[in-house]
C-alpha cells in the first residue's frame, strides 16, 4: 500500500466520521411530513430511501384479510370494456367492508367462501354461489353446462338449509338407502354402519335396485301387469 | 396579464381530492347507530310494519344534529304497528354498549310492560350474557328478536344475489302441500337462525316462495320451509 493510497483511505474514514444527521417526522390526521437534516453530507436520493421506509411501513391491517388488490377496467385495443374497480381480497371479513358502506358498493360483494356466504347472506345467497363457483370452474376450460344440472347440485348441497358437501360424506349423513350409499364409495364402511344400526332398505332407488338384480322402479319398470286368467267358456255350436 | 392568467387556468390540471377529505370527521359511534337504526327501520318496514319515509331517507348529518342535541340510547327506541293489523304493535329498542345482563332485560320489560306490544326488536351494542338471554324468553310472553348492531350495518335483502322472498298464507301453503303430495319436513328447508329468515322475522313451519331471476340462477320458483 503506498503512501497516496493511504491518505485517501484516511480521508475517506475521516469523511464519514464527520456525518451529522437528524432525521424527524411531523404528522397530522393522514398528513405526515418527514424532515431530514444534513450537514457535510454528498446528494443523496430521498427517493430511494422514501420508497424503501414506505413499503416497511404499518399502516392498517384488518383481521382474516392478507392482501388488497385493486382491479382496475382492462383495456382492449384502446377500448375500456365497461366494468367498475374492484377491490379482490386474500381472506375474507365482510365485517370490514360492512364499516367502509360509503365507500364500496356492498350490494355487489361477493366470496367464494361459501360458509361465509351462508352466515352473513343466508341459504340462498350461498346457494347462488356455489352455482357461481362450479360455472367458473367449468367456464375457464370454456364448458358449457345446463343451468338445471347446475340447479341440482346447488339444491342438493343446501336443501337442508345449511351447506353439506356432495360427497359421500354429504350422502352419509341424509341418503335413508344403505345399498344406494354401498354402490357409490366406501362400501364396507356403509355395510357395517347399516348392520350395527340396523337400517333397512326399501329398494326404491335405481342403484339398490340394480345391487340386488331387481328391475329398477323407473320406466316400464314403474308398474306392473296383471292377467286375468278366468278362461272364458267354450261357445256352444 | 389577463391573458396569461387564463393560459394558466387552461394548464393547470384540477387536483384530485386527498384521501383526508373523504375521512368521516364524526363520531364512529353516531355513525354505527345511524346505520343499524336505518336498516332496523327498513326491516320493520319490509315486515308489514308502518314505518315514515323520513326515517328512512334521513341522512347522516341530519342523524348527528339530532343525536348531538341529547345523546342518550333511550331516543333511539321507536314502535309502530303492522299495516295489515294495527293491534300488533312492535317496538324496536337499542341496549346500551356495555354487556347485556338481566338486570338489563327486566330493566327493557318494564319499559315496555304498559306497551301492549306483539314482538319485540333488541339491538345489541355488545355480547349478551347466556343467563339474560334465557332471561328473554322466560320473561317475555312474544317473540323477541336479537340482533347485533354490527350486522345491521348494511341491508342484507339488498344483495345482487338474495332472490324475492314471499310468505305463502295457511291456504296457500296447504294448496301447495297438496299439489305435490308432501309433508312441509319434505319440502327444502331454511333454518331459523337464517340471515333473511332472521331479518324477516320468519316463524317455524313458514313456507316461502323463492323466485330466482338471475344470470347465474336462471328464472325459476322453489319454496323452503322455515325449520
Amino acid at each position: 500500500m503506498n503512501e497516496a493510497e493511504d491518505e485517501k483511505a484516511q480521508v475517506t474514514i475521516k469523511f464519514k466520521k464527520n456525518i451529522k444527521w437528524t432525521i424527524h417526522y411531523e404528522s397530522t390526521g393522514l398528513n405526515f411530513e418527514v424532515h431530514y437534516a444534513l450537514q457535510e453530507q454528498p446528494h443523496i436520493l430521498l427517493a430511494q430511501i422514501a420508497q424503501r421506509t414506505a413499503r416497511s411501513v404499518f399502516v392498517k391491517a384488518c383481521k382474516n384479510i392478507d392482501r388488497c388488490e385493486v382491479n382496475k377496467p382492462k383495456k382492449i385495443d384502446n377500448n375500456t370494456i365497461n366494468t367498475p374497480i374492484t377491490l379482490q381480497t386474500a381472506g375474507v371479513n365482510f365485517e370490514v367492508f360492512h364499516k367502509l358502506v360509503d365507500y364500496l358498493d356492498i350490494n355487489e360483494v361477493r366470496s367464494n367462501d361459501i360458509h361465509a356466504m351462508l352466515n352473513t347472506y343466508g341459504v340462498e345467497a350461498a346457494r347462488a354461489t356455489i352455482i357461481g363457483e362450479v360455472k367458473g370452474v367449468f367456464g375457464a376450460y370454456g364448458i358449457h353446462v345446463d343451468m338445471r344440472h347446475l340447479n341440482l347440485i346447488a339444491d342438493f348441497m343446501t336443501f337442508d338449509g345449511g351447506y353439506r358437501p356432495m360427497s359421500r360424506l354429504g350422502m352419509g349423513q341424509f341418503s335413508t338407502s344403505p345399498f344406494g350409499k354401498m354402490t357409490f364409495e366406501t362400501a364396507t364402511k356403509f355395510i357395517v354402519e347399516a348392520a350395527s344400526h340396523g337400517e333397512s332398505d326399501t329398494l326404491d332407488g335405481p342403484s339398490a335396485s340394480v345391487c340386488l338384480g331387481k328391475p329398477v322402479k323407473v320406466g316400464t319398470g314403474s308398474f306392473g301387469l296383471l292377467q286375468n286368467f278366468s278362461l272364458e267358456q267354450p261357445v256352444a255350436m | 396579464m389577463a391573458a396569461e392568467m387564463e393560459v394558466d387556468d387552461v394548464d393547470v390540471h384540477e387536483v384530485p381530492e386527498c384521501i383526508a377529505s373523504m375521512i368521516d370527521r364524526g363520531s364512529v359511534e353516531s355513525h354505527r347507530l345511524f346505520l343499524a337504526r336505518r336498516t332496523a327501520m327498513e326491516m320493520l318496514r319490509d315486515r308489514g310494519y308502518s314505518v315514515p319515509e323520513a326515517e328512512i331517507a334521513r341522512t347522516l348529518p341530519e342523524f348527528r344534529a339530532w343525536w348531538a342535541e341529547k345523546p342518550g340510547i333511550e331516543r333511539l327506541a321507536f314502535t309502530t304497528t303492522l299495516v295489515s293489523d294495527p293491534s300488533k304493535k312492535v317496538q324496536l329498542v337499542f341496549c346500551p354498549p356495555e354487556p347485556v345482563k338481566i338486570a338489563t332485560i327486566r330493566e327493557i320489560y318494564l319499559q315496555t310492560k304498559e306497551e301492549n306490544l306483539s314482538r319485540l326488536v333488541l339491538i345489541l351494542q355488545s355480547k349478551i350474557l347466556s343467563r339474560a338471554r334465557e332471561a328473554i324468553k322466560e320473561i317475555f310472553k312474544f317473540k323477541v328478536d336479537i340482533f347485533q348492531a354490527t350486522d345491521l350495518l348494511v341491508n342484507i335483502t339488498k344483495h345482487v344475489l338474495k332472490p324475492k322472498h314471499e310468505v305463502l298464507s295457511a291456504d296457500q301453503k296447504a294448496k301447495l302441500l297438496k299439489e305435490y303430495n308432501v309433508e312441509d319436513s319434505q319440502l327444502p328447508r331454511m333454518l331459523e337462525t337464517d340471515a333473511v329468515a332472521r331479518y324477516y322475522g320468519f316463524d317455524k313451519g313458514t313456507v316461502v316462495k323463492v323466485t330466482y331471476d338471475g344470470e347465474l340462477t336462471g328464472k325459476r320458483v322453489a319454496y323452503r320451509c322455515v325449520f
